[in-house]
């Protein structure tokens, strides 16, 4: 049992600084409720989603078990088709295996698309200290970049801003105003970027499934920014990690059926790309080299735990829109690239000996929501909760195991629980009745706010 | 090339895992189900509309006329991909991607349609390239009526041999980044017309 | 019929009444419910904070005093019965309780749930009076027996599917249930969280209650006590005039 080092700062109070920002709340509270809106309003349109739904999940625990053989038979076949697949143990090796492409590539403008492992890396910070100009292209990830910000959600990384926020930060980007009406907005993104897709040196975007069959990425999007990243630069490198994969266009079809609908709540996205290695002779455009780099990160100490589960995560974002404490809070407060429930589950996850990451198990009141809409039914606050079994003990303070070891040798007895029932009866009226009580430990949090019982 | 794991060095950290490889796994793969069914040219056309994109059947001999009517009037030269049937100022893949980001309309033919998504498919190979119906604010893909499946995957099912890309298009490029409000035309073509052939 | 009854701890620390008036239901429902002598909690509050020692503990002291007879055990509580009927049998495996345990999950039922169930099955005669106008047994007034609206209980909705049995065990005794905006979404007490994260905590509790509060009725009910108590103390701070009753009190037919 390790002593708890002190967090710097902690959830709670990231959290009590994002409750005092109406503006981000207001913005938070109405984006979430579209999107859940959207989200069942497409998952109506399904006549057996609930089938889906269970097999999605079968095909993503049947993927974990099979993981080696899938990845081997996947590389196998892109390789063969002349695509390089990179293994990385860690963010460092696929920071430098990033880097040394971009370096033999000589290229100097990189253009980005989303990608939630390129976050979790920190790639754009090796990147430009290496003197390259990474332009991030995805709408909100452009605004996030502008703004300096990590994104707050993992499929609408700006929600938490608002037009006029989003205007100010492109107008000063163009140096000249730019008007808060949202298509006016896109329409500068559209021009300012543009140039970057033509200039750049090497493309990079995330993978949303990796197909072993084919030896294709599949990686969706809306904008086209994904497509453009991944046709126009002279070189594409995929990020992804190392669970990302399907066995066949079988499974890759109950995946779609479900991704864009819990994510954004269309059928489809605009755009499903399937790129099956670089460009072939005859083509005119399309990338000469492709490269897919594997990302482990502290995944295979999860695979064939209690917890990979949480490694069948699709990355639909819709247990963030039902997360009643994500809708408070907004995804910052996280902390962490990976915010909202699924966040809470695989940040500790992947990071098993940070204690920042592991007090994220608690910032839930295991409601269930993230649960019950999950798209492949991980049981996110059942994993919360073993999380909290794992650490929390951990983690507490001397003080937090005494009581709750006092509280159980008290209530696992008749006479004692006997003895508090009528404590209570004569303390709390009289706590009731008292002007000053000392605000301390659970009575001073439970009076943060609300009256005693 | 940078150090990297190498490859049986990183899947023998996933073998030791309880997971370790089991025999053979299938999953069940059942097909979707809708609520409303599209099928055929009508059901395409009617899903492609509800995105926001436009779309008409012609005969075959008339997609000449079609596609002039809808570039009439537009700011900027009409790109076509090399062996579509159409009068171009620029043709793909002579013209370069410098020359096609300057077009106001790309022409190219989509090699099947699913109608139940409204999602037309476009392979690398068969336009030559991907920048004509990328580049160019508006697109025009032309599809023969008689590809059209159902729904995606039962076109991934049945296609054999794979292209350095196949990107399905379900409508027109959209973004909800900024209140999560929608807006047409972001990176790719916001103005996407499909004409049926056939 | 004879059936266990198991109030929680929080009721019987804070609210005996609700106890009290669950098993005056149960009677008027033609059941003979017996009181489990020697219970005292089902585990939940270590359980959830990630203590299972602490939990594991507590709640084989209920478990014993539940005994190993074949009748159903009725809690008045919605997230007590979930603990008990859903994570009882792990928090027992491998121990010499296991067994038991199982057998106690399996005739765990909650109150409404309870109520309703059988209502299907049994004769309509049995069911409590449809006035259903409580008084003598709450210790607050009367509640007047108009309108009320339902807080939805996170396990009780999603883990157990009571939201539909509050409704019904409502609407039989002749109570029109009303609906509030946003009733699948989580008051923000959950156990330990409500005070190892007070300030969401209380955040959430002020969305449920404007929600609650924008239905214009007053009278508030659950099958659960601990968000009702969590609620109350968040509305009495904000000076909402809001009544907080388990549905117990509101079925309670009287003495
Ligand atoms: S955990 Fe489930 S709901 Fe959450 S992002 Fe992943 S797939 Fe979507």
């Amino acid at each position: 049992m390790s002593a708890p080092t002190a967090t710097p700062v902690s959830f709670g109070r990231r959290a009590g600084r994002a409750l005092g920002d109406d503006r981000m709340r207001a913005a938070i509270a109405r984006g979430t409720g579209l999107m859940v809106q959207r989200r069942h309003e497409a998952i109506a349109e399904l006549r057996n989603a609930d089938e889906l739904r269970d097999a999605a999940s079968v095909i993503r625990a049947a993927a974990l078990q099979r993981l080696p053989e899938l990845l081997e038979r996947w590389s196998d076949n892109l390789g063969a088709l002349g695509g390089h697949v990179h293994w990385a143990s860690d963010a460092d090796e696929a920071n430098a295996i990033v880097a040394g492409i971009v370096a033999r590539r000589g290229a100097k403008v990189i253009a980005k698309g989303k990608s939630m492992v390129s976050e979790e890396i920190h790639l754009n910070d090796v990147l430009e200290r290496a003197g390259a100009d990474v332009v991030e292209t995805d709408l909100g990830e452009f605004i996030q970049q502008l703004a300096g910000e990590p994104p707050s959600h993992i499929v609408a990384p700006a929600m938490h801003k608002d037009r006029f926020e989003v205007a100010d930060l492109l107008s000063a980007d163009r140096g000249a105003p730019v008007s808060p009406e949202i298509t006016a907005e896109a329409a500068y993104a559209r021009r300012r970027l543009r140039q970057a897709f033509l200039d750049a040196g090497v493309g990079i975007t995330g993978v949303n499934f990796a197909v072993a069959a084919t030896g294709s990425i599949c990686l969706v999007e809306n904008e086209g920014n994904g497509r453009m990243c991944s046709s126009l630069p002279p070189t594409h490198i995929a990020l992804m990690g190392l669970e990302r994969i399907v066995a066949d266009f079988d499974e890759l079809d109950v995946m779609l059926n479900l991704l864009a609908r819990s994510a954004t709540g269309q059928a489809l996205t605009t755009y499903t790309n399937i790129i099956t290695g670089p460009r072939r002779p005859g083509e005119v455009d399309g990338p000469e080299e492709l490269h897919v780099v594997v990302l482990d990160g502290g995944r295979s100490a999860v695979v064939g735990t209690r917890f990979s589960p949480a490694l069948h995560c699709i990355r639909c974002g819709a247990c963030l829109n039902v997360c009643p404490v994500y809708r408070q809070v907004g995804g910052h407060t996280y902390d962490s690239v990976y915010s909202g429930p699924i966040g809470a589950v695989l940040t500790p996850l992947l990071k098993p000996t940070d204690p920042a990451a592991r007090e994220l198990a608690e910032a839930s009141s295991l409601c269930g929501a993230c649960t019950e809409i999950c798209p492949v039914r991980i049981p996110l606050h059942d994993l919360l909760l073993q999380l909290r079994h794992r650490d929390a003990r951990a983690d507490a303070s001397r003080l937090r195991r005494a009581g709750f070891w006092l509280w159980s040798q008290a209530w696992s007895r008749r006479w004692s629980f006997g003895a508090m029932v009528l404590g209570a009866r004569v303390v709390l009226p009289l706590l009731r009745r008292l002007r000053w009580l000392p605000d301390i430990g659970w009575l001073g949090a439970w009076r943060q706010g609300r009256e005693l019982p | 090339m940078s150090a990297c794991t190498p490859r049986d060095e990183f899947l023998g950290r996933l073998r030791t895992g309880a997971a370790g490889g089991t025999g053979p796994i299938a999953p069940p793969t059942p097909r979707a189900r809708f609520v409303r069914a599209r099928t055929g040219p009508d059901g395409f056309m009617a899903a492609w509309r509800a995105l926001g994109g436009t779309a008409e059947r012609v005969p075959t001999d008339e997609l000449r006329g079609a596609v002039a009517a809808f570039a009439a009037g537009r700011d900027g030269p009409l790109l076509a991909a090399a062996g579509l049937d159409v009068d171009a100022d620029l043709r793909w893949p002579d013209c370069g991607s410098q020359a096609a980001a300057g077009a106001a309309v790309g022409v190219v033919r989509a090699v099947a349609a699913a109608a139940q998504t409204g999602t037309a498919l476009l392979r690398a190979d068969d336009n030559r390239g991907r920048a004509a119906s990328l580049l160019p604010p508006a697109c025009v893909l032309v599809i023969d009526a008689g590809t059209i499946v159902d729904t995606l995957g039962d076109y991934l099912r049945g296609t054999g041999d794979l292209p350095s890309q196949l990107v399905a298009v379900t409508g027109p490029s959209r973004s909800a980044d900024i209140e999560s409000t929608l807006v047409i035309g972001v990176h790719g073509p916001g103005d996407v017309h499909a004409i049926l052939t056939g | 019929m004879v059936v266990r009854f198991f109030a929680s701890c929080l009721v019987e620390l804070l609210q005996p009444n609700v106890g009290a008036a669950a098993q005056r239901v149960l009677r008027a429902g033609g059941h003979d419910p017996q009181p489990v002598r020697g219970a005292t909690c089902c585990g939940q509050p270590a359980y959830n904070a990630g203590y299972a020692g602490e939990a594991r503990r507590v709640a084989r002291r209920t478990l014993r005093a539940l005994g190993d007879a074949d009748t159903a055990c009725v809690v008045a509580s919605g997230s007590c019965a979930t603990m008990m009927s859903h994570h009882w049998p792990e928090l027992f495996e491998g121990t010499a309780d296991a067994d038991a345990a199982r057998r106690a999950a399996a005739r765990t039922v909650e109150l409404t749930a309870f109520l309703t169930g059988t209502a299907a099955a049994g004769s309509a005669g049995d069911r409590p009076p449809a006035s259903g106008t409580g008084d003598g047994g709450s210790a607050q007034e009367p509640d007047g027996g108009g309108p009320v609206v339902v807080h939805d209980s996170c396990h009780a909705l999603r883990e157990l599917g009571a939201g539909a049995t509050v409704r019904r065990a409502l609407a039989d005794a002749g109570r029109t249930p009303t609906e509030a905006q946003g009733t699948e979404r989580c008051c923000g007490f959950g156990g330990s969280f409500s005070v190892k994260m007070p300030a969401v905590s209380v955040a959430m509790a002020d969305e449920k209650l404007d929600n609650l509060a924008a239905t214009g009725c007053m009278q508030i009910t659950s099958c659960d006590l601990s968000c009702l108590l969590h609620l109350q103390g968040r509305a009495r701070r904000r000076g909402l005039a809001l009544r907080f009753d388990h549905v117990a009190s509101l079925l309670d037919p009287g003495t």
